[in-house]
């Protein structure tokens, strides 16, 4: 039989070159397992597809008018830009330097311009989606609301994150006092009914006038009072991982706090924040398109939202304009829905091959 | 304790397993958790079942009740027979009448096995109502008496205490109780005493070995722990990646082991006059049951590998003498005849030094 | 290595000005082989008792009445009910009050380890080893007593101070799929006490890395697979590597072994005793199996319930054992040889919970010997040898103290 001294002895050589081949040697990590994972599942695939689908259309979306704003304050293209009517203010164009100045591309309706007399056209081969009630191209109006509402829904689940983790982590790693004063703050949260609270702010916060317009507001309280649920996931999962022998070998090795916290825990409770991420993005875009819904939105944005309470009346006879942008609203949360709940099946540490 | 476990309690055979074969089609390919197991149970003797993790000795004992989770395991081939009838042909109904009532299992882990709303008065006498015709108040009574049987301490108050107001040994007792409830003629005991402390284990084993010769019960107990099987056993079965790789008397198993697997397992052990650097190692690892190695499926790890005969036939089950058979190349026609070809002289038989004590 | 030893010695004298090691001075006189010694040492963990709350309740609804008919008064009223209900449970006489039980998992336990050899410490689960283990190297601060490390008493040492011991004592855990980062390869596992410390790092890091891997077994194209594509005994060979990387004195084996197939199991066993004599490593071996203490330890302590009930060598604990549990104990291990199936003694009842106990002898519930002073003293010292020691009251013989067998 063997013994450990014929074990060691099989001697190998560590040069440079060993030292390259065996780097190269990585082997599959955690996130080559989930993606295989979320390959295998076709509702989840759908959901990403949808959720990637509307992330480009957003980024195009505001690139495009960005540069269409730049093209036409450097003059660039012909006509006036102080005149409303003037050809480049109807449109959004693409003009690139060699084509004639005169006659750029032309893509979209202005989703801020309308045209009285186009108001209230069913869907055609010219206005897909229709027109709105004063005019505006439906598709347009669609296209160019993406980043609006997108936006939202990331900034806003983002900063809850952001603060919930970090109050979380801190709470969980620490434990004691702090620990039971950031329960009871988020118990006090909890206990308030959200979104009336959120009407009631956005009334009084009417008339203020900062960058961003009323969401900007909106979007700040809501950071504000929405971070107890991941505080509260990002806490226990800090509880239970700063038992585990492995952060005890750290400690027993000499790291510091910090080092535990962002090289060894943070990692490992990585998983439950991007299900909490993909699935609270879905629920701020509804919360705020709800927000909206009532009447609480901006009603000079151009957002999915606004646009369904705008025309939410004309349900009956000219179906097409609340319709659509309902219909995106729908998607972007079964994206979302799909591809979290993908994601929660794929990096659920039970199903470890 | 008997007094001579030598001889056979019995000749009758009571349970005997033919060619059993029992894959889990998972979603990371086809675990062939068992893949020949032959082996007989006689009336009121211990058989020892040991093996090391995925050895298939668990899945054994699911297969014998017909219990493997399907999906995604499934029984492919082999016969179950019990009272000279095949389990396995058996209807649903038929074997539910079986399972508990003639045959009746206990589980390692006496925390999740028992439900836990529930009192554990109610679940002894579930079971007791399943399978005959008494009453409520009946079924209760015999629980207690039950109880009291196994050792558990003024049973009449404890049958309505919920099972997390026991001890993890006396919920041992609990599942036991329940186990013994119909008298069963087979138990198989999974682990029963592996959750558990040196002195409450010491308490369950000596209980297992009263209610067996009370009853007059066969058992089935499997173990990874060779001290237990040697303490408990009649006879061995030694299981090694879905095979029986030896089985026999425990005296002549734990003198003189035949198969490399059970000589490196008994070297493996501390045992009681042995010094540090007695300690065998048996090389390499446990084998990955969806590509497990060919054939043989110990031939990576053996000391005695054959090139070029080991890796491409399975040897059969040899017997060796009366009651003892092995599962080696070592005692096969073709492996003699590799020997003698290449005039090797690899001893048969000879007994390490650590074991010869 | 002598840059660490004037490291230690610096401590050493740092402490003996403080005037912390008056009593203790041990390894300038007890000569050198005394590498750990354990004095004393006791955990208590606090179980909270949940806050009363009624009387809050029934404050705050009359609170609420108050206001209705009141306002001002009333929002004062409600105001300070929810801080006193934040605060209270700090203020002094309430923080103290039966808010807490005690866990007692580790109850005055006195050991010293010689450099060089193995020592034991065995029992059931739940009889506090594991807690003594992670309070020894100070993963826990221990509620009372001292471990003193060469001399020095580790628990008065600054956190930059005890970072520099660190480096002499190191712990192996039980459970090798718990005691390894998942998302961490094994390069990175290992890389980490260098990284930490400072000692080495790029390539140089890497070769130690791999020579690491090396010799505990493992091969260099191991080093970038994630732990869980290693097998339990591979990974158990990644925790010993990472203990081993600092070139500790001491290594702290709490059940290196006992989550481990058997034939795993005794090459894992192998590798420790090899690397015991490389590195002239000194060992606390905590496990609850007796049979492979007997063959492994040098010296072997016995503990039930945070408590030392028998120390002695090896051959003192297996072959003339004098306390009621041990012997309790090691007639309950089964022994592997069907020829030698032995009479057992068997325990009545089951281990009783450590959280508040009685006062006595903590075997007292389920002793064999046991008689009414058992209920109110703690058991006294027995010495049968110099380094023979049960704690009981009603066993034979044993002199009051060890100093009486060296004169």
């Amino acid at each position: 039989m063997a013994t450990a001294e014929q074990e060691q002895t099989g001697e190998f050589l560590l040069d440079e070159k060993t030292l390259r081949e065996i780097e190269t040697m990585k082997g599959a990590g955690q996130w080559s397992i989930v993606w295989r994972r979320i390959k295998k599942d076709k509702m989840g695939m759908l959901g990403l597809y949808i959720v990637l689908f509307l992330i480009l259309m957003a980024f195009s979306s505001w690139i495009l008018l960005g540069f269409d704003n730049w093209l036409t304050s450097q003059g660039y293209l012909l006509g006036d830009p102080l005149n409303p009517r003037s050809f480049n203010n109807l449109y959004i164009e693409l003009w690139l330097p060699g084509m004639p100045a005169d006659s750029p591309l032309v893509l979209f309706q202005h989703p801020r311009h309308h045209f009285p007399e186009l108001a209230k056209l069913p869907p055609s081969f010219k206005h897909p989606f229709g027109t709105d009630g004063i005019g505006h191209d439906m598709v347009s109006r669609i296209f160019f609301g993406a980043t609006v509402s997108l936006a939202l829904g990331f900034i806003g689940q983002m900063t809850t994150v952001i603060i919930g983790t970090f109050l979380g982590s801190i709470a969980g790693f620490y434990g004691g006092a702090i620990d039971d004063i950031l329960q009871r703050v988020i118990e006090l949260l909890y206990s308030m009914p959200g979104f009336i609270l959120m009407i009631f702010i956005i009334v009084l916060f009417e008339d203020v006038n900062i960058p961003g317009g009323r969401y900007a507001v909106v979007v700040i309280f809501f950071s504000l009072i929405g971070w107890g649920g991941t505080a509260l996931i990002v806490r226990s999962n800090f509880f239970s991982l700063k038992q585990q022998d492995f952060v005890e070998a750290e400690r027993a090795l000499g790291a510091s706090d910090m080092r535990i916290i962002f090289k060894h825990i943070l990692p490992n409770s990585l998983a439950p924040l991007i299900i909490i991420v993909t699935l609270g993005i879905a629920n701020t875009i509804f919360l705020f398109a709800a927000l909206a819904f009532f009447g609480f939105g901006d009603p000079n944005a151009v957002s999915w939202g606004d646009d369904l309470n705008k025309w939410q009346n004309e349900l009956l006879y000219f179906p097409w304009m609340p319709m659509f942008p309902a219909l995106f609203i729908f998607f972007t949360v079964l994206g979302f829905n799909l591809l979290g709940d993908a994601l929660r099946d794929a990096l659920d540490p039970r199903l470890k091959d | 304790m008997k007094s001579d476990f030598m001889s056979r309690p019995s000749e009758e055979v009571l349970l005997e397993i033919n060619r059993l074969k029992t894959y889990f089609f998972t979603e990371e390919g086809v675990v062939k958790a068992i893949e020949s197991v032959d082996l007989e149970v006689y009336k009121s003797e211990t058989l020892g079942l040991v093996g090391e993790s995925g050895s298939g000795k668990s899945v054994t004992a699911l297969s014998i009740l017909g219990i493997v989770p399907d999906p995604p395991g499934k029984i492919l081939d082999g016969e179950v027979i019990f009272h000279g009838q095949d389990l396995r042909k058996l209807s649903d109904s038929d074997m539910r009448k079986i399972r508990g009532n003639q045959i009746a299992m206990i589980f390692q882990d006496p925390m999740t096995s028992l439900n836990p709303v529930f009192t554990v008065g109610d679940q002894i006498s579930e079971a007791i109502i399943l399978h005959q015709k008494v009453t409520k108040k009946e079924a209760k009574e015999k629980s207690i008496k039950i109880m009291s049987l196994v050792g558990i301490p003024s049973a009449d108050e404890r049958v309505d205490n919920y099972p997390f107001e026991f001890s993890g040994g006396m919920r041992q007792r609990v599942m036991i109780a329940m186990a013994l409830s119909c008298n069963p003629e087979l138990l198989i005991a999974d682990e029963p005493s592996t959750s558990l402390d040196v002195t409450i284990q010491a308490q369950i084993l000596e209980l297992l070995k009263a209610t067996s010769e009370e009853f007059d019960m066969s058992i089935i107990l499997i173990t990874h722990d060779m001290g237990v099987i040697a303490e408990m056993c009649d006879r061995v079965a030694v299981m090694y990646a879905g095979f029986i790789c030896e089985i026999g008397d425990i005296m002549i198993i734990f003198k003189s082991p035949y198969h490399p697997y059970t000589r490196g397992l008994l070297g493996a052990i501390p045992r009681p006059d042995a010094a540090r650097d007695d300690l065998q190692i048996i090389r390499g690892a446990i084998p990955n049951l969806i590509n497990p190695p060919s054939a043989c499926r110990f031939h990576p790890r053996c000391d005695y590998y054959m090139l070029g005969l080991c890796e491409n036939i399975l040897p059969e089950l040899v017997e060796i003498e009366p009651g003892h058979s092995v599962r080696c190349h070592l005692y096969t026609d073709e492996g003699k005849a590799w020997m003698a070809e290449r005039g090797d002289k690899r001893v048969i038989g000879t007994i390490p030094k650590s074991i010869a004590g | 290595m002598s840059s660490t030893d004037s490291f230690i010695d610096k401590l050493h004298d740092k402490q003996q000005k403080k005037g912390l090691l008056a009593d203790r001075i041990r390894t300038k006189e007890m000569g050198e082989d005394v590498i750990l010694e354990i004095q004393n040492l006791k955990k208590f963990f606090d179980i909270p008792v949940p806050f009363e709350t009624t009387w809050f309740m029934i404050a705050f609804v009359a609170a609420i009445v108050v206001f209705a008919f009141e306002q001002i008064v009333g929002l004062i009223l409600i105001g300070s009910i929810i801080v006193l209900y934040f605060a209270l449970p700090y203020v002094p006489p309430f923080n103290k009050r039966p808010r807490v039980a005690h866990l007692k998992a580790v109850d005055g336990i006195t050991i010293q380890i010689k450099k060089g050899k193995i020592v034991g410490l065995v029992g059931e689960s739940g009889c506090g080893k594991s807690t003594a283990a992670k309070t020894i190297i100070r993963l826990h601060e221990p509620t009372e007593g001292s471990v003193y490390f060469k001399g020095i008493d580790i628990n008065r040492l600054t956190s930059d101070e005890m970072k520099e011991i660190r480096r002499h004592l190191q712990i192996v855990f039980q459970d090798p799929y718990a005691s390894l980062n998942p998302r961490a390869t094994a390069h990175d596992i290992i890389i980490e006490p260098f990284d930490i410390h400072g000692v080495a790092s790029g390539d140089e890091a890497s070769y130690r890395v791999l020579t690491l891997l090396k010799d505990v077994g493992l091969a260099p194209h191991h080093a970038y697979r994630y732990p869980h594509e290693f097998s339990g005994g591979q990974r158990q060979r990644l925790g010993i590597a990472r203990a081993l990387a600092l070139e500790p004195d001491f290594i702290v084996m709490d059940e290196p072994v006992s989550n481990l197939d058997v034939s795993v199991r005794a090459a894992i066993i192998q590798l420790i005793l090899y690397l015991q004599k490389k590195m002239g490593l000194t060992y606390l071996f905590i496990a609850h199996d007796l049979s492979l203490v007997k063959i492994l330890c040098d010296e072997v302590n016995v503990m039930y319930l945070g408590k030392i009930m028998e120390a002695g060598t090896s051959d003192e604990i297996f072959e003339s054992m004098m306390h009621p549990y041990t012997k309790a104990l090691i007639s309950a291990v089964p022994i592997a040889d069907p020829t030698k199936r032995s009479k057992k003694i068997f325990l009545t009842g089951d281990i009783p919970t450590p959280i508040n106990p009685p006062p006595g002898c903590k075997f007292q519930t389920r002793c064999p010997l046991v008689s009414d002073i058992c209920r109110v003293d703690d058991p006294p010292a027995k010495w049968y040898t110099a380094s023979h020691v049960a704690y009981c009251h009603n066993i034979e013989g044993g002199e009051e103290n060890p100093d009486s067998y060296t004169q």
